[in-house]
């Protein structure tokens, strides 16, 4: 992990850095859509500790988007081609300043939370977290505890080492419940076991997608959970980090799960069925711009560790034989 | 008298009856021309007029293998003229309000319906922004669901936008009635009205020209609307064309096959939703200004059961007048006080899904078991967004005829009313309806649904 990196922008603010990103992906189609309809959250949201300074987004065939704020705030673009077309190619740019969230905020016990009628989105159940199929699990690992922090942390630490990050070992619709039953899954599904828990221990968390700006940039999943005082702290189980550190991560979107913050949403119309074929990120700890030709390279020119990681990427298999879903 | 053997309920309101339970004097001569047939001549023209009814191919088919007549039920709905007129100039108001409301959505004005709820309906088309249509309509051809409670007035349940169906039956349940059984009708003055005429006049409107070539697209000859289809085209006197019959030619326009050559065509009354399955290129035409479709394309965005919420408000701001008719009270599930409120009163709402039409993902609580309440009530909570609630109306019922029991019984009765705007942004609704009967068991009247269909008349 690592914290103030980069140039700052202003100076004044010594905990500010700016990071720039890129982001590709490529749907293949066994035979020609005529009718794709996709939501996009692929540009990074506004919050207390992340400010966007620029985004942009571009597909091929060209396409007239729309951009608006969904329910939960999060920058979304509708992206609808009528024209027939067997591939599918997304492009996201932007910049942004990041500021971290306090690194030791304060702990307060459980019983203490009081949250608004707002936060009982992020305690019920949803599609794909039911909280009361994890609570048992959730209660044995906290003990008897009763600390906000504490229970995140044993939360978020046990998911980290009893889940074995494997790709591929689930699906876009694993659930939660499902987690914790195989204990293997991606970032995706570490979040939401862990999401499931701690709704069910009264602690109000939501879902975030975006990017992972360590190392190579890849999409990553993550969650929020509510602090009465300092607000949503990020938190990212697939890393073992209780209080993960903002700079590291851009965030697209939140919401209740994946299916309220995925980067892409859609249905396509056609007799075939479609696949991702390659998607590919990267972030540059720089105010530095990037433009679509870089973004256009990563899926074009990949490295190799990322062809390897393609692998285990399985196609959409086709629900029905005109209507898919992607 | 045959209405003798009805064991009725006087609540939720008959229809047919006044508050003190007697038969409504306008019903009077209907009535007495039924009982002079008696039970069995009743029947027996009921079996006439089936017969005329399937000879005519008067059907809805909910599967293609399945050839069946519409069930109806001979007995009139008679709506009187003062009735009427409300219900009229309330419809035409609401119709007038949503095309400015999406001709401001497309040109990316309007402020009424948060963008959120607009921009993620299933059938907004981002495509059609900064378009505008012919003459600045999009719906030309208007259908509203209605229905009447106990104080007499009526209520919106829903708007249809999208491909609106149903006239035929509203005139054909009034052609086949009237020629079987000729005594009932002859003591009224029904008022006339002109499709035909109206139409043709809506197509002409649209272009400027005095006799534009019109086609009809259907989805296919096997379609559950396919009577319809015909029956329109025939009366119009346009041809009826499936997708492969329309090409784009290399002057970007849409031409038409036929065995004396090709023809281009200015207007397609478009009976299907998906352009690109159906004719290639079409889009394309369409946002070129090559070809004029009715409905315009992106108008079911006001089919959404969320985007309902804020009709009365489009009425409001773009005409500057209260709306004329009511609406189903109706709550956003993703308001965290509504929520609570529909959930601690589940059992006197309805939900919808959003998108559903026909009578498909309607739950009316009241009338189902406690295990759908469950169900429903986590789908409420895990996907808020995807149901709308409804107060539970207690709407009017009507006598229908039960051919083989030779008995009277009352069901639910909706009201679908036909309203158009042509192109000189004249509207008009056409007197009467299509009145839809629900099944025994509830209260969902949708004939996809399995309801009967009902003859309705306006008088003088």
């Amino acid at each position: 992990m690592q914290t103030n990196m980069g140039s700052s922008l202003d100076g004044a603010d010594g905990d500010a850095s700016s990071a720039s990103y890129a982001y590709a992906a490529r749907y293949l189609y066994s035979d020609t859509v005529v009718m794709n309809d996709n939501f996009l959250r692929l540009s990074a949201c506004q919050d207390a500790f992340q400010t966007p300074l620029s985004s942009s987004i571009a597909t091929t065939p060209a396409a007239r988007l729309i951009q608006y704020n969904d329910r939960l705030g999060n920058p979304t673009h509708r992206l609808r081609l009528t024209s027939p077309h067997n591939q599918l190619v997304i492009l996201a740019i932007g910049s942004v300043r990041l500021r971290n969230a306090p690194a030791a905020p304060d702990d307060i016990p459980i019983s203490a939370l009081a949250y608004d009628a707002s936060c009982e989105d992020y305690l019920t159940p949803t599609p794909m977290v039911a909280p009361e199929r994890v609570a048992h699990a959730a209660r044995q690992i906290v003990g008897a505890s009763q600390s906000l922090l504490h229970s995140v942390k044993s939360v978020v630490d046990w998911v980290y080492s009893n889940v074995t990050y494997i790709r591929g070992s689930t699906t876009v619709a694993t659930t939660a419940e499902q987690v914790l039953a195989s204990r293997q899954g991606v970032c995706q599904d570490m979040t939401h076991l862990s999401l499931g828990m701690l709704r069910a221990l009264g602690i109000p968390a939501r879902y975030c997608s975006g990017l992972l700006s360590t190392d190579i940039g890849e999409t990553h999943a993550w969650l929020e959970f509510l602090h009465p005082q300092l607000g949503w702290l990020p938190s990212d189980p697939t890393r073992g980090l209780h209080i993960a550190s903002n700079a590291d991560l851009i965030k697209f979107a939140v919401g209740r799960d994946y299916t309220q913050a995925s980067p892409i949403e859609g249905t396509f119309v056609s007799m075939g069925s479609g696949w991702l074929d390659i998607t590919a990120a990267q972030v540059i700890r720089s105010p530095q711009p990037v433009s679509f030709d870089d973004a256009l390279n990563l899926i074009e020119n990949p490295p190799a560790h990322m062809l390897q990681q393609q692998q285990g990427i399985a196609p959409i298999e086709p629900y029905e034989q005109a209507v898919n879903r992607q | 008298m045959l209405l003798d053997s009805l064991d009725f309920n006087p609540n939720p309101v008959s229809e047919y009856l006044a508050r003190d339970g007697e038969l409504r004097p306008v019903y009077n001569h209907a009535m007495a021309a039924l009982d002079a047939l008696g039970a069995d001549g009743v029947a027996q023209r009921w079996r006439q007029a089936n017969r005329q009814a399937a000879l005519d191919a008067f059907c809805f088919p909910l599967d293609p293998k399945d050839f069946r007549p519409v069930p109806t039920d001979w007995i009139p709905r008679i709506v009187e003229r003062r009735e009427w007129d409300i219900v009229s100039a309330g419809v035409q108001q609401r119709l007038k309000a949503l095309n400015l409301f999406l001709l401001n959505l497309y040109a990316r004005e309007q402020s009424v319906v948060p963008d959120e709820v607009v921009y993620s309906c299933q059938f907004f088309y981002p495509e059609y922004l900064g378009f505008r249509p012919a003459k600045d309509v999009f719906v030309h051809i208007y259908g509203i669901d209605l229905v009447q409670v106990q104080d007499g007035r009526y209520v919106v349940l829903e708007d249809n936008l999208r491909i609106p169906s149903g006239i035929a039956y509203q005139l054909k349940s009034v052609e086949i009635g009237k020629s079987v059984m000729p005594e009932l009708s002859q003591n009224y003055d029904i008022i006339p009205y002109d499709i035909r005429g109206a139409y043709l006049d809506l197509f002409a409107s649209l272009c400027d020209k005095p006799s534009p070539v019109c086609a009809l697209l259907t989805d296919s000859k096997f379609g559950s609307a396919f009577f319809e289809h015909r029956y329109l085209a025939e009366l119009l006197g346009i041809p009826l064309v499936e997708g492969s019959d329309l090409y784009i030619g290399y002057d970007g326009g849409v031409h038409m096959k036929t065995l004396d050559g090709d023809i281009p065509v200015d207007v397609i009354y478009r009976r299907v939703e998906d352009l690109e399955i159906f004719v290639p290129g079409l889009t394309d035409a369409y946002l070129n200004g090559k070809v004029v479709l009715v409905n315009g394309m992106g108008t079911s965005v006001a089919d959404d059961k969320l985007v309902f919420l804020w009709v009365p408000e489009m009425i409001r701001e773009y005409l500057g007048e209260e709306p004329i008719l009511d609406q189903a009270v109706s709550y956003d599930l993703a308001d965290a006080d509504s929520r609570r409120y529909v959930l601690e009163n589940l059992r006197s709402m309805v939900l919808k899904t959003r998108q559903g039409y026909g009578g498909l993902g309607t739950y009316i609580l009241t009338d189902l078991g406690g295990n759908y309440h469950a169900q429903l009530r986590r789908q409420v909570i895990e996907n808020p967004r995807g149901l709308i609630a409804q107060d539970t109306i207690d709407f009017s019922k009507h006598i229908v005829f039960d051919e083989p029991s030779g008995k009277f019984a009352e069901r639910y009765i909706d009201l679908r009313v036909y309203a158009l705007q042509n192109g000189r942004g004249e509207t008009t609704a056409f007197p009467g309806g299509l009145t839809r009967v629900s099944r025994p068991d509830n209260r969902v009247t949708n004939n996809s649904s399995g309801g009967l269909c009902k003859p309705t008349w306006v008088v003088r």
